[in-house]
């Protein structure tokens, strides 16, 4: 089993979750979703965000508009769709779950 | 002074600089073949462009309005490399070469705070080699730095295995890379820490230009020692895979010259209808050697793709060490080694069959009864006449009107089985099956001509055209009563080959001479002492057991024999000679027996009678 394989997967659904809760409360564009995401210490570089965005907005999660722009080509705007809300509800819960999960395991296990 | 040119990225009109351009070009292409397979290449790499675009419009504000290298390479770094997508995106395919170079496994939760050897990439004096060491075994890297420098000056062992580190330690690319490598958790809190650095390095890299840089990185002797030798090493390694480059593109034209030389000329000299057709490989050639054909075309190719793809590989390779070569792609790389392999079962394919039909071999015997050759004394030759020409090339075979002609005879003298003269013949010939073998052993036509006393016999034989070259060969015996004589013609050295004589003569002295046909084999009747020096043969020493003294005195006199005893030196030679001219000692040895051979220097006729002997030697 590969360490790297295991990182990468619980860091897969952390990432999508986070980009659902960025969007939760209001609409962003590609620029500002990193660096939120860059204050929460979560990617390294940019280009890893845009396939992921595809990919939630290909699945029904996401959308967007587009917006013109003074400094450069026009923006895409994204924002949670009502399975993207839903889904982000369940992810929440999830994650809660998890991390009660999580910490009763290490409570139970001391010396870990 | 550099050139630019001028882009649109997602709408926006840049001024590039060409290098900076074909830098981002291929950065774009690398990113666009690693989504090839994912849905919605086309929306990522809009995405990639917009922000890549708006990325340049931050950078270069209103100061300049070129794109540069320097940019380039900013924004490939902010988007990063494909490589470490792959990390992030890709659970499955991302086989981690740096597998050997896991610590030991101290539990199963240990492994997470376990350090694993990487190159540091941002803390380098070379290749970050000592850095990652010093992380591994936590030390501080300039210590290690010492370290190799000593070991440099024993016997250059620090330069060799600093390569070799280089080599096969990788590079630390992700995030999580980078904290395996320092040793610490990997948690959120420790990414980000990461983060947070690589981005201040990154600020600094940005903020900083060349000269600043250098100073910086330059904080002691030591590391300014290692940038020369960094710069040393880089640029013997750029002349020696140059060097290499070269010959192996001179190397893989030079074989493909060769290939070009062989698939049009060929092994075989051939004479076809008298003219020559040295050096070309023809339908009728590969009819001679191949089972069809289709066979031989099938052989051909296959060699031409066994030979003409490594020779690519190597051209590849050259072309590579030379210019900024694309990777291959694994297309290419497939197609190649498939035609390997075909080209490998081809030369099977062609060569089993083509060896089938000459894995049986069989025999026929046949007698010709040459009633008409006349007398006693028969003298022999061999038909040179329009084949001389032919016998003096090195050719193997000829065609001419449906048949080939192949000089696989030999002619041996041997005792007649019947009162009068005869031929033995002994053909052979190999097929894929016995009666197949056999059927082209008996087409197999050798040439001889009778006329009086004369016997002519052509050193070629011939086959059918459809029988191909399939290992024929006559061995002829001329079978001559005892009694009779055989005179071998000069020409006959062509043909004869091992013919047995009592006197063990070779071939090429028995030319010239008379040889008769005893009960025991053939003796020269006009052989002279020289003729046996010549022939550096021992001659015949004879020690002979006689009935009686009176057998002897009748064959030779026993006056004689004691005249010889008593004469010396040249006297006794010239005696000897006279005395072994030498029917009478064809007669001696007929009445006893051989015992000895020995040298003719030291000739010896050793008779012994009723227990007395008498010696005679030289």
């Amino acid at each position: 089993m590969k360490i790297e394989n295991t990182k990468a997967q619980m860091r897969k659904g952390v990432l999508e979750y986070c980009i659902l809760s960025i969007l939760e409360s209001n609409e962003a564009y590609p620029s500002e979703i990193i660096e939120k995401l860059k204050e929460g210490k979560l990617i390294v570089v940019e280009g890893t965000l845009y396939p992921l965005l595809t990919r939630l907005k290909n699945a029904g999660l996401l959308k967007y508009r587009w917006e013109e722009s003074k400094s450069g080509p026009p923006r895409k705007y994204y924002s949670l769709t009502e399975v993207g809300v839903e889904f982000l509800k369940e992810l929440e819960s999830t994650w809660n779950e998890l991390m009660n999960a999580v910490n009763l395991t290490r409570k139970k296990n001391p010396k870990h | 002074m550099n050139k630019t040119v001028t882009a649109n990225i997602s709408g926006v009109v840049f001024h590039i600089e060409a290098d900076a351009y074909e830098k981002l070009h291929q950065y774009l292409n690398t990113i666009k073949n690693y989504f090839r397979d994912s849905d919605g290449t086309d929306e990522i790499m809009a995405d990639i462009e917009a922000r890549i675009a708006e990325l340049f419009k931050e950078k270069l504000g209103l100061a300049r309005d070129v794109i540069t290298m320097e940019n380039v390479k900013q924004v490939a770094e902010i988007m990063g490399e494909p490589e470490a997508y792959m990390d992030e995106e890709n659970t499955s395919s991302y086989d981690n070469s740096s597998k050997s170079f896991y610590t030991e496994d101290r539990g199963p939760q240990a492994s997470f705070s376990s350090r694993k050897l990487y190159r540091d990439e941002e803390d380098n004096a070379l290749g970050g080699v000592c850095s990652g060491l010093g992380y591994y075994f936590g030390i501080d890297r300039i210590w290690i730095r010492i370290g190799f420098l000593i070991a440099l000056f024993g016997f250059g062992t620090g330069f060799f295995l600093y390569l070799i580190l280089w080599a096969i330690i990788p590079k630390a690319k992700t995030t999580s890379e980078k904290l395996e490598m320092k040793g610490e958790p990997i948690n959120v809190e420790n990414i980000g820490n990461t983060i947070k650095d690589e981005f201040n390095n990154f600020k600094k890299k940005v903020d900083s230009n060349d000269a600043r840089q250098f100073v910086e990185r330059t904080e002691s002797v030591a590391m300014r020692f290692f940038i020369f030798l960094g710069n040393v090493l880089r640029f013997l390694f750029k002349f020696l895979s140059k060097i290499l480059g070269v010959s192996f593109i001179i190397a893989a034209i030079a074989g493909v010259i060769a290939l070009i030389v062989f698939v049009f000329s060929g092994p075989f000299d051939m004479t076809i209808n008298n003219a020559n057709f040295n050096h070309f490989w023809t339908t009728d050639i590969a009819q001679l050697y191949f089972t069809s054909n289709s066979m031989f075309y099938m052989g051909l190719i296959g060699v031409v793709l066994v030979v003409i793809i490594p020779l690519a590989g190597l051209l590849y390779v050259g072309a590579r060490l030379l210019f900024n070569v694309p990777n291959s792609n694994r297309t290419i790389n497939l197609s190649a080694v498939s035609l390997l392999i075909l080209g490998i079962i081809f030369i099977s394919i062609s060569g089993t069959t083509t060896a089938s039909d000459y894995a049986i071999e069989q025999r026929k015997t046949e007698t010709i009864n040459l009633t008409e050759l006349q007398g006693d004394t028969i003298y022999l030759e061999s038909i040179g006449n329009t084949y001389s020409a032919y016998r003096g090339g090195a050719e193997d075979v000829f065609i001419e009107n449906d048949e080939i002609f192949m000089d696989e005879i030999t002619v041996n003298v041997v005792k007649s089985r019947s009162a009068g003269y005869e031929l033995r013949l002994k053909k052979s010939a190999q097929g894929r099956s016995r009666k197949l073998a056999g059927l082209r052993a008996e087409n197999i036509m050798v040439g001889f001509e009778v006329e009086e006393d004369q016997l002519r016999i052509s050193p070629l034989i011939s086959v059918p055209f459809k029988d191909k070259v399939r290992d024929q060969g006559v061995q002829m015996s001329i079978g001559i009563p005892v009694g009779t004589t055989i005179y071998l013609h000069e020409s006959a050295n062509d043909i004869i080959y091992d013919i047995d004589n009592e006197t063990n003569m070779r071939d090429r002295n028995m030319i010239g001479h008379y040889w008769k046909m005893t009960e025991d084999g053939l003796i020269c009747a006009d052989c002279v002492k020289s003729d046996y020096r010549k022939s550096r043969v021992p001659s015949r020493l004879i020690r002979i057991e006689l009935d009686g003294l009176n057998s002897l005195e009748s064959l030779v006199g026993l006056e004689k024999l004691l005249k010889l005893k008593n004469l010396e030196g040249i006297e006794k030679l010239q005696e000897l000679e006279k005395m072994s001219n030498l029917e009478q000692l064809i007669e001696l040895k007929r009445l006893g027996k051989i015992l000895e051979d020995e040298d003719l220097e030291n000739l010896e006729l050793k008779i012994t009678s009723n227990g007395s002997e008498i010696n005679i030697s030289l």
